[in-house]
């Protein structure tokens, strides 16, 4: 038996802080779905910005792998046009020559064996005339139905694994995750079959915005605002994701998933996880996770009676958007006209731990609502004594303090300032800071910092099993308590703030939903 | 930026309170006397004193039309006469939606200084200084004297000093910058700003084992450019040393001739030549990295067997791209580790320096 030991690899001590421009070793990307829009919008313009930013290493290979039929040179003129259309930077030819060594295309259905050994002989081959090492991401842009078949296939062609120990093997998986805990569970099972946990990158492009990641800053880098992020100053929360689009094109799926799949259990719960959770004893990937999956388990969970009370959906109706009409719900194409999938939810959650006891979260979002508009609002509870109530002021607005995602991203705080004059009259203010005119470079889109994560290995800003399988125990719980009601959905005109039930869930509690 | 608008002012001749008064109305009037959001998150001063070209106020101008920030082009003209000045301002005002106050983004302020404001600028500056946020000073001339008053201007309200060592003579800064450290300061070189891309190529060369092993285990290093006294070569190998934890040795004009290293001295050879080149040297291998405008050429040999190559484009960068670099980015703690290493090796000298 040999005794040989496995030397382990030294830590380079010239990447020691180069925190300005985190760059990976050399890899090669291979795209499933290469021909698809995700790749087309999205990671083609993520891959170039990242090259004008000087972020990708001097060595990296693209490989696509998709039905439709190209061959790299088609393939490498798709990119070109997806660059030419989408990136946020002007197209250049010069640049764009750099933009990787090798570029490989291969035609063939996800479930064609031969696909994969075909794709093995690639990479081996680029091995060999590069002499790089053997970093391999994978990216499933494919329909989730997939994604069992390509991991499979893969571990059966011996590509998931490193071929040294000083390579890496990694794979980025798109949402949906599942349609609800037991197929996310079966997912998750299926790809631990063929990867590792670490290996795996669940994407959730919310978390590569600039403005999310802002969150952990503002608490976290500032003294002031974390002694009074709990119970005892934190009357309650309210987040909105608000969209002024209808289904637009995406009918078929969104049909099959509805406003509860598509933002609640992935979006907002992120937002809520961030809002929500304890400093975690380092910004690392796992010590930042451990903490969200706490606050997602401290969600109070949903009884029958909770979820006909403390949750709400809707369906627009046809009206008018930015002065146009639109079609309802149940007119769009590929929309079933008897659908009862919800393009709006409301809901209160509870979190149950010591932070966080007795103050509502209050969730919003829809489709086709009266303005696109992303923020989380958090009002303070109002000052302990009506010191100014025999002032012409009797009734004093609370503080809220405003974390604005987008569009118009930055930060307002509102709080009561005295009116010039001999009486005390007190009216609110905001005090605004805005992205947009505080930094000098345009924020990158949230694929390029999160591409950049994957290639690197920093896992953070991607959910970890059991943050999704937390998400989809609460969003499920839903979902069957709405499968049990027969009663109507109830409906909102397109351009509203949603059903008037909405209004409801949350004046019961003695408050109103702000206006974004 | 969208929907802005430049606000234009010049004046001959003021006093310092006229001055201050103009800066809180120019704005204002301009705007039917609407006072704007303030959204600068930085003064910047560029002493530019005896320095005409390149034209400084141009490039404060375009500086500013990025940042978010007061710039202030301190030029002091002459000791002689009253304590005056002729100033042009241009303020950078960003429309926001309609009925929304407009954001004042930047301002551009040219101060051409005489007499008593000449003599005393520092203390002159001080209420131009935005409070509370971080305010850099650029050197641009020869580094102050030894009687300057690093203690004023540290607690003016300057928290950086960023200087250009891209000179022959950028040794003599080596005191200043002392002083500026002694006195808390943040210190940043734009030639160490330029120093990125090959940085992060060794980076990515010593990301290969074999290449790793060679640096941990060199027994030479050698240095080629067209001038020796280039000073980008000195912080790429106080920069190595520094991140190895090793000790650098100077020669008597400080210039690095050594780094002490756990196995030994590794000279350091430096020679004139058309070509820059940096190379590491051991038992057999060679990285050499050839530096030019297009790109970053490397080799790594083992005998005359190639076993590495690896070719980078470069970014070519004005001089408003590198000070643009450094506001944005912040302050590198790796060159204050860096210039920390180099420092250290100087006093190693003990009094032997020259001048």
């Amino acid at each position: 038996m040999s005794t040989a030991i496995m030397e382990k690899p030294m830590a380079n001590p010239l990447r020691e802080g180069l925190v300005d421009g985190r760059r990976p070793q050399p890899f090669t990307l291979v795209i499933f779905g290469a021909a698809g829009d995700l790749a087309h919008r999205k990671l083609f313009p993520a891959l170039y910005n990242l090259m004008l930013d000087r972020l990708l290493p001097a060595h990296f290979n693209i490989v696509g792998l998709a039905r439709h039929p190209y061959s790299d040179q088609e393939f490498r003129k798709e990119i070109e046009e997806s660059i030419r259309h989408y990136s946020r930077r002007p197209w250049d030819a010069g640049e764009f020559s750099r933009f990787a060594d090798e570029i490989h295309y291969v035609t063939a259905n996800f479930d064609d064996a031969e696909a994969y050994r075909q794709l093995a002989a690639i990479l081996q081959g680029i091995a060999d005339r590069t002499h790089m090492p053997q970093n391999h991401l994978f990216y499933m842009a494919t329909p989730p139905s997939f994604y069992p078949i390509i991991a499979q296939n893969l571990g059966a062609a011996g590509l998931n694994k490193p071929k040294q120990e000083s390579d890496w093997v990694r794979i980025i998986v798109e949402k949906p995750f599942g349609r609800d805990l037991a197929s996310a569970q079966d997912l998750n099972n299926d790809l631990h079959q063929v990867f590792d946990e670490r290996q795996i990158f669940r994407i959730d492009h919310y978390l590569g915005k600039e403005t999310v990641q802002n969150i952990l800053v503002f608490r976290f880098a500032n003294g002031i605002f974390e002694p009074l992020w709990n119970h005892q100053y934190i009357d309650h929360v309210q987040i909105t994701v608000a969209e002024s689009l209808g289904v637009e094109g995406r009918g078929s799926y969104y049909d099959n998933a509805g406003a509860i799949r598509d933002m609640v259990q992935n979006h907002m719960l992120q937002l809520v996880s961030l809002m929500a959770m304890e400093p975690p004893v380092a910004f690392e990937a796992d010590a930042v996770r451990d903490e969200k999956v706490k606050v997602l388990r401290a969600i109070r969970p949903f009884s029958t009676r909770d979820i006909s009370e403390y949750t709400v959906r809707g369906q627009y109706e046809s009206g008018f958007i930015d002065g146009s009409p639109v079609p309802g719900f149940l007119d769009e194409p590929d929309i079933a006209s008897d659908s009862r999938t919800d393009t709006f939810v409301a809901m209160r959650l509870l979190i149950d731990n010591w932070r966080w006891a007795g103050v509502p979260f209050y969730l919003r979002t829809g489709k086709r609502l009266a303005k696109r508009a992303t923020e989380i609002a958090v009002q303070f509870k109002t000052a302990p004594h009506r010191f100014f109530s025999q002032t012409a002021t009797p009734e004093l607005e609370p503080n809220v303090l405003t974390l604005k995602i987008q569009p118009d991203e930055g930060i307002a705080l509102r709080f009561g300032a005295k009116v010039p004059g001999p009486v005390v009259r007190i009216r609110t203010v905001n005090m605004e800071f805005l992205y947009g005119t505080s930094f000098a470079d345009a924020a990158p889109e949230a694929y390029e910092r999160l591409l950049l994560d994957a290639m690197i290995g920093d896992s953070t800003l991607f959910t970890r099993k059991d943050e999704v399988e937390s998400a989809w125990t609460l969003v499920t719980s839903i979902l069957n308590g709405w499968a049990r009601a027969k009663n109507p959905i109830p409906t909102y005109e397109s351009g509203s703030w949603g059903p008037q039930e909405a209004e409801q869930l949350i004046a019961r509690d003695g408050f109103r939903w702000r206006r974004p | 930026m969208a929907n802005s608008e430049m606000i234009s002012w010049s004046a001959d001749d003021l006093d310092g309170p006229s001055l201050l008064n103009a800066l809180g109305s120019v704005v204002p009037d301009a705007l039917d006397g609407a006072k704007p959001i303030v959204a600068t998150v930085l003064t910047l001063g560029l002493y530019v004193k005896g320095v005409s070209s390149p034209k400084w106020v141009s490039l404060a101008q375009e500086l500013a039309k990025q940042h978010p920030s007061r710039i202030l082009v301190i030029n002091p003209t002459t000791q002689d006469g009253q304590p005056r000045l002729d100033v042009a301002i241009s303020a950078t005002v960003a429309e926001r939606g309609q009925g929304e106050t407009p954001t004042l983004f930047s301002e551009c302020v040219e101060l051409n200084l005489k007499g008593g404001l000449a003599t005393h600028w520092i203390d002159f500056l001080q209420p131009l200084i935005r409070p509370g946020l971080p305010a850099y000073l650029w050197w641009l001339v020869t580094p102050p004297g030894p009687d300057f008053r690093w203690d004023l201007l540290s607690t003016s309200g300057f928290t950086h000093l960023v200087i250009d060592s891209k000179t022959e003579n950028w040794r003599q800064w080596l005191p200043s910058l002392r002083q500026a450290l002694a006195y808390h300061m943040h210190v940043d070189d734009l030639e160490w700003q330029r120093l990125r891309d090959l940085r992060h190529h060794w980076a990515q060369l010593t990301d290969e084992p074999r290449v790793l092993k060679t640096l941990l285990n060199m027994e030479s290093i050698e240095v080629t450019a067209p001038n020796p006294r280039w000073s980008q070569w000195i912080w790429w190998v106080t920069w190595i040393a520094s991140r190895l934890g090793w000790n650098l040795v100077l020669d008597h004009d400080r210039t690095p001739s050594a780094i002490e290293t756990d196995l030994g001295p590794v000279p350091i050879m430096v020679a004139e030549s058309p070509d820059t080149t940096v190379t590491i040297v051991s038992d057999n291998v060679r990285v050499t990295t050839q530096i030019s405008q297009p790109t970053l050429k490397s080799v790594a040999y083992h005998g005359d067997t190639a076993i590495l190559t690896l070719d980078e484009h470069r970014i070519a960068t004005s001089l408003q791209e590198d000070m643009h670099n450094i506001l944005n980015r912040g302050h590198d703690v790796l060159f204050s580790q860096t210039l920390q290493c180099l420092l250290a090796a100087e006093d190693s000298l003990g009094g032997t320096l020259d001048a």
